[in-house]
């Protein structure tokens, strides 16, 4: 019995170590949100690119005033930061617009393995998103979609840089983003977001 | 869901008995824990199969008729019966098992382990391990010449891709190529070998014998993967994150074509008839149908979550 249970152990201490040692693995963080409006309504309010004053986290938006394909805007967050975004397709049809991240300043540096890591202002590698309104029996469906790596690409990523950090990141970003548009636009009772993340 | 043409059903109904099987591709649905099975004549889902560990990396052996699946989660690949489509059985590597393929006989497994630098060779039939080759670091995609002599294995970490004597296993050659080169694709002549790299947004072209840099070909952003079609004439390369399909005409080099396809694209394959390109949308959860000749999607079929598709996964 004492042989068994030392043997588990071993094997659940090994496996527990090849786990955490991985390399970076995409993830897909789905956020939603139903807002008690008009899919239009809520359209119009995050339709503009250059426009995020529904988002906390931002202060504000350098752009180039355009809705077209590889358009740039600067985000110039409430915390000191910047980040730096392309617009990959827009369709107001659908009432959908993917962007992806391409720059971004960093909050500092910690030493790990040996190294200085820069943290970036968001936790995140590669980090790529669609938005998109769709009408659900006259409310709006919001879906905030972002894919994205942890921000380190070594094995063995500092707690700052890994998984998990990214992933609160992102989910902080989009509620609060999702949460402030509701209010905005429709006011009342605050409607909970839904997160599902895939890796 | 589509309904089955009454050609299909006419077809169901008189050719009742055992029949030949068509072309089957097979898609891992990585974050699904799962495998749709394509049938490429009717173009149709037919089936999905329950993968554990994370389904990534697809080899095919038509001689036993089976499928290999890796699974980095699990730490090792699962064996698919490719007529019944049962998971006969299910066997542990190493580390991180992501790239797999089989020769051109359909006598070895090659299993690459993304830690360890290794590449495990597997008997096909027995799946007793002959032996564990040192690569470089991170080995990704692999493939075998058409005369089944050399195995390539693209080195991610390291900028490089290992030629290795399958007659001896003796590393024949290294070769510095573009910046993490990830899926790789060798012509029917195994004449050049393209490796798609993930870092510099291009396919190194490569000299297949001798492993000596040719060509550098731009394409779009975070290439994954490549394969050939119409007698190797056209090379489809998959870019991340572009949601296109860069089509290059190997005769010049050049890229004479974009094609737009889902989010996320990564494995990619040609059918057995050399004319329809089969791709894995990640993002989506579906594959793009190309056709070659029009150089057009003629079909999207949903498949899973996370569908990847990392390797040769379509079966005779």
């Amino acid at each position: 019995m004492k042989k068994t249970s030392l043997f588990i152990s071993a094997v659940l201490f090994l496996f527990a170590g090849v786990v955490n040692a991985h390399g970076p693995v995409r993830g897909k963080l789905t956020a939603t949100v139903t807002i008690d409006a008009p899919a239009a309504k809520v359209w119009d309010a995050i339709k503009n690119y250059d426009d995020l004053s529904w988002l906390p986290a931002v202060r504000s938006v350098t752009g180039e005033g355009t809705n077209n394909k590889g358009a740039i805007r600067t985000l110039h967050l409430a915390s000191g930061g910047t980040i730096t975004e392309e617009l990959k397709a827009y369709d107001a049809a659908k009432m959908a617009y993917k962007y992806k991240i391409t720059d971004m300043s960093s909050t500092g540096t910690i030493k790990h393995a040996g190294q200085d890591e820069h943290i970036p202002v968001l936790p995140v590698g590669n980090y790529a998103a669609e938005l998109s309104v769709t009408d659900k029996g006259g409310k709006a469906e919001v879906e905030w979609v972002a894919t994205y790596y942890r921000a380190y690409v070594n094995n063995n990523p500092p707690a700052e840089l890994n998984e998990e950090a990214a992933d609160k990141a992102v989910t902080d970003v989009l509620t609060s983003g999702l949460t402030n548009l509701s209010k905005k636009v429709a006011g009342g009772a605050v409607p909970s977001v839904n997160i599902d993340i895939k890796r | 869901m589509p309904m089955p043409s009454s050609r299909v059903i006419f077809a169901l109904l008189f050719f009742a008995g055992p029949a030949i099987a068509d072309p089957r591709a097979f898609i891992s649905n990585q974050l699904d824990n799962s495998v749709s099975v394509i049938d490429t004549r009717q173009q149709q889902i037919i089936n999905t199969v329950s993968i554990a560990g994370k389904p990534a990396g697809v080899a095919i052996n038509p001689r036993l008729k089976q499928v290999y699946i890796s699974t980095p989660e699990g730490g090792g690949f699962a064996v698919l019966d490719s007529d019944s489509l049962k998971v006969l059985k299910t066997l542990k590597v190493g580390g991180a098992s992501l790239g797999i393929t089989v020769d051109r006989k359909g006598e070895r497994l090659f299993v690459a382990d993304w830690y360890e630098n290794t590449v495990a060779v597997f008997e096909a039939s027995s799946l007793k391990n002959i032996i564990k080759l040192t690569v470089g670091k991170s080995p990704s995609g692999m493939t075998v010449s058409p005369d089944n002599r050399w195995l390539y294995v693209a080195n991610r970490m390291d900028d490089s891709i290992s030629q290795i004597d399958l007659q001896n296993y003796a590393l024949r050659n290294t070769t510095k190529v573009g910046r993490h080169p990830f899926g790789i694709a060798i012509d029917s002549q195994g004449k050049r070998l393209y490796a798609a790299n993930v870092e510099s947004d291009d396919i190194s072209v490569l000299d297949a014998q001798h492993l000596k840099r040719l060509a550098t070909v731009k394409v779009g952003a975070r290439p994954y993967a490549a394969t050939l079609a119409l007698q190797d004439s056209l090379l489809f390369v998959t870019n991340q994150d572009d949601s296109t399909v860069s089509v290059v005409d190997t005769a010049t080099l050049q890229q004479l074509a974009v094609i737009n396809v889902g989010d996320k694209p990564e494995g990619i394959s040609v059918d057995t008839d050399d004319r329809h390109v089969y791709v894995a949308n990640w993002m989506d959860g579906n594959v793009s149908v190309i056709d070659a000749k029009t150089l057009t999607v003629v079909n999207t079929l949903k498949t899973g979550e996370g569908s990847r598709a990392f390797g040769e996964f379509i079966s005779p």
